[in-house]
């Protein structure tokens, strides 16, 4: 087996009295797209900072590409790319000059710098931008020159935090598929974002966060698998009484039925014929119904049932 | 190289505002240089003074004084009359009278110091104190020479000798260097005198804005994440705020060349030249530590304008030091530009001081002293940036 590109194990780190970090473990293996999901203030940039060595922490190990990182791994820090959560660009250089400086921290043959700069700049679509100051670039605009910036040197391992934060929908499609992109231009990817659908649509493995800890971790069917619910019934119904509840509830698989504000909730595990079962029930009783949803689980859903919370505040 | 080139091109950036700083107050310099210029000159001239003398003494000593006298100033003969002598004092026929009571010569002869002469000035006339040295060491010559056992003859001729022939010489140890220096010269020692202000103002107000960006936490976090390791990046910002620097100051020295011509390159020329070069590590230093605190845009320019303001106005590069309150120079010996205007005026010669190099070194010495530990400050305080920026 292969080395992980990315090896954490038990990692703590404390601001003062707070544990940000509480024995996180944690294993990226090459040409993945890892997905950090949790919550603000779960511990996603504080992992980043630690796996980066910005930052100190108490306890535990982390390894990249096999090797302890320190402040001075050079060789290691020459095969991570980074898109920091905040904006990093200087404000007196331009789109250009921007991609060609970050690039050039890495990069110093200067022919193969500028084809760099240049595939960069097309990548994330910057070309009619490139004599523009970050200034005059509109919030999606900038995260790309970020990302940019991030990606030019081709790194290996390319860390992006939030990337998509504060950007219009357009601006965020295109950074989704192009880091799909990147990923299959060989580039093992760890991404973390607070929004499910981002994660559940790109990533090929998602650790679920919470409070610094490593709730659940696979992929977005394994997590699902994880937990109790399958399949979410809603049906609009006027009303209902305690007696048809009661006989819904006892129908196989089900294991929830709820009823308010004019919806009937039916949460099954497991089954593959639920839809059907509950509407025959309701057909036969006479109940007349309006519109039918039946849902599979969500990540919130994941993340409700292990921490008791929702995903989105 | 690639954080000295983008140092290199923030600085240029900024440019076209400092060029401003650079012409506005360059004009002004020369504009003062040539003010102070003329002033000088004139005062040169009024060393020639209209004497009026009343010889009541009539003796070989008080006929050679006046001739020594009359090779310098011109001497206007006077009845020892009260009345008229303030008369003519008053319309200012003469400036300065002397009077040669009897028993001059004798007095001389038997060594007296005290009251040898009487004279009559206008209050407050700083040429006519100038007039008093120059009799005083006239009859102090004289008086060597007798105790040194020559005749009363010997001793007026070789005094008067002596001083006719260095009487240039004799001035510049009583008088003023200044009358001595070219108006060039001149020109150098006070555009020299207002650099400080303009040239720490340039040098603050192009690099702390560089430096504070490059050590804004997300930056400075993200260019850590690179392969350019750290020493590296420091040296290239070193490198880069002392390129800054000098290319500053060439530009302060260009001027005076264009202006005052090859007299720059003189001896004196140089030693201010070389005094001014002590106000680029301050500055830089300066620099390092305002930009620790990551301060905002506006910020910045405050506290630039504050510290080259004000460190100029206490230490005596917009008013002479001359003329500033024994208090206000107590603070200003705290301050580098003090030592910098001091040495300046050490060199012109407008210092009480006589030019010698052990006090040009030593004030060169005081303003290392103070780079030193404006640069162990600057040390601290990024310390302490790190340490803020890892919270
Ligand atoms: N510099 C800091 N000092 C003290 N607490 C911090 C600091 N940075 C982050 N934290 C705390 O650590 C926790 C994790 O923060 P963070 O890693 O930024 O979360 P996320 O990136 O998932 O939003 C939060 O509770 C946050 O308030
Ligand atoms: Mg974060």
């Amino acid at each position: 087996m292969s080395t992980p590109v990315i090896k954490i194990e038990n990692l703590v780190k404390r601001y003062s009295d707070l544990v940000a970090i509480d024995h996180f473990n944690l294993e990226i293996k090459d040409g993945e797209i890892f997905g950090l999901l949790g919550p603000n203030g779960s511990g996603k940039t504080t992992t980043i900072n630690c796996i980066l060595s910005l930052l100190s922490f108490d306890k535990g190990t982390i390894e990249v590409f096999g090797k302890k990182m320190h402040p001075d791994s050079y060789d290691l820090k020459r095969q991570i790319g980074i898109v920091m959560q905040n904006v990093a660009v200087f404000d007196t250089l331009t789109v250009y000059e921007n991609i060609d400086y970050f690039c050039g921290l890495y990069i110093k043959d200067k022919n193969l710098r500028k084809q760099y700069v240049e595939e960069a700049i097309a990548f994330v679509e910057l070309d009619q931008f490139r004599k523009f100051y970050p200034k005059k670039l509109s919030g999606g605009l900038l995260r790309r020159l970020n990302i940019a910036c991030g990606i030019a040197h081709k790194p290996k391992l390319i860390i992006l935090d939030e990337p998509t934060v504060a950007v219009d929908p357009q601006s965020r499609n295109k950074i989704l598929e192009g880091i799909v992109e990147l990923n299959r231009q060989g580039a093992t990817i760890i991404y973390t974002s607070h929004y499910m659908e981002e994660v559940e649509q790109i990533c090929t493995r998602i650790a679920i966060m919470d409070s610094g800890k490593n709730i659940a971790c696979g992929t977005a069917d394994e997590l699902k698998q994880m937990i109790k619910k399958s399949e979410k019934i809603t049906i609009e119904i006027s009303s209902i009484s305690d007696e048809h509840m009661k006989n819904l509830l006892s129908l196989p698989h089900v294991y929830d039925v709820d009823y308010s504000n004019g919806q009937l909730n039916v949460s099954c595990s497991g089954g593959r014929h639920n839809l059907i079962h509950v509407l025959e029930y309701l057909q036969q009783q006479d109940l007349s119904f309006g519109r039918v949803y039946s849902e599979l689980p969500t990540l919130n859903d994941v993340f409700l049932e292990v921490t008791g919370k929702e995903l989105r505040d | 190289m690639q954080v000295f080139k983008a140092f290199i091109k923030t600085a240029f950036k900024s440019f076209p505002s400092i060029m401003l700083y650079f012409i506005i107050f360059t004009s002004l310099a020369l504009l003062m240089a040539y003010a102070y210029t003329d002033t000088t000159s004139s005062s040169f001239k009024s060393v020639e003074l209209q004497i009026g003398i009343v010889d009541k003494d009539h003796s070989a000593a008080s006929a050679a004084l006046s001739e020594y006298l009359d090779s310098m100033h011109e001497l206007i003969s006077l009845e020892n009359q009260k009345e008229v002598l303030l008369d003519r004092l008053f319309y200012r026929d003469v400036e300065y009278i002397l009077v040669i009571p009897e028993g001059f010569e004798d007095n001389l002869l038997s060594g007296k110091d005290t009251n040898l002469f009487e004279t009559v000035q206008i209050p407050g006339i700083y040429s006519s104190a100038f007039v008093d040295q120059q009799i005083n060491s006239y009859l102090k010559t004289v008086k060597l020479y007798l105790s040194g056992g020559y005749s009363l003859e010997d001793a007026l001729s070789h005094s008067t000798d002596t001083f006719l022939d260095t009487a240039n010489n004799v001035q510049i140890v009583n008088f003023n260097e200044d009358t001595q220096h070219s108006a060039s010269l001149v020109g150098i020692f006070s555009f020299y005198q207002f650099i400080p202000y303009v040239l720490a103002s340039m040098i603050l107000c192009g690099l702390t804005p560089i430096l504070t960006t490059f050590w804004q936490k997300d930056l400075a976090k993200r260019i850590s994440c690179s392969s350019t390791s750290l020493i590296s990046r420091n040296l290239q910002l070193a490198l880069g705020s002392v390129t800054y620097a000098f290319f500053n100051w060439g530009l302060f020295i260009l001027t005076s060349r264009i202006f005052y011509g090859a007299e720059v390159f003189s001896e004196k020329g140089l030693l201010c030249i070389l005094n001014s070069l002590m106000l680029l590590p301050l500055s830089v230093a300066l620099s390092l530590i305002i930009s620790s605190f990551s301060p905002s845009w506006n910020a910045t320019n405050m506290i630039n304008n504050i510290l080259s303001l004000g460190m100029s106005f206490i230490c005596g590069v917009f008013i002479p030091q001359s003329q500033l309150g024994e208090n206000v120079l107590a603070v200003a010996k705290f301050l580098p530009f003090y030592w910098y205007i001091k040495n300046n005026d050490l060199i012109s010669g407008s210092s009480d001081e006589l030019f010698t190099y052990t006090a040009y070194w030593q004030n060169i010495g005081v303003q290392l002293l103070f780079i030193g530990a404006l640069f162990a400050i600057a040390l601290v305080a990024s310390k302490m940036r790190l340490a803020r920026q890892e919270a």
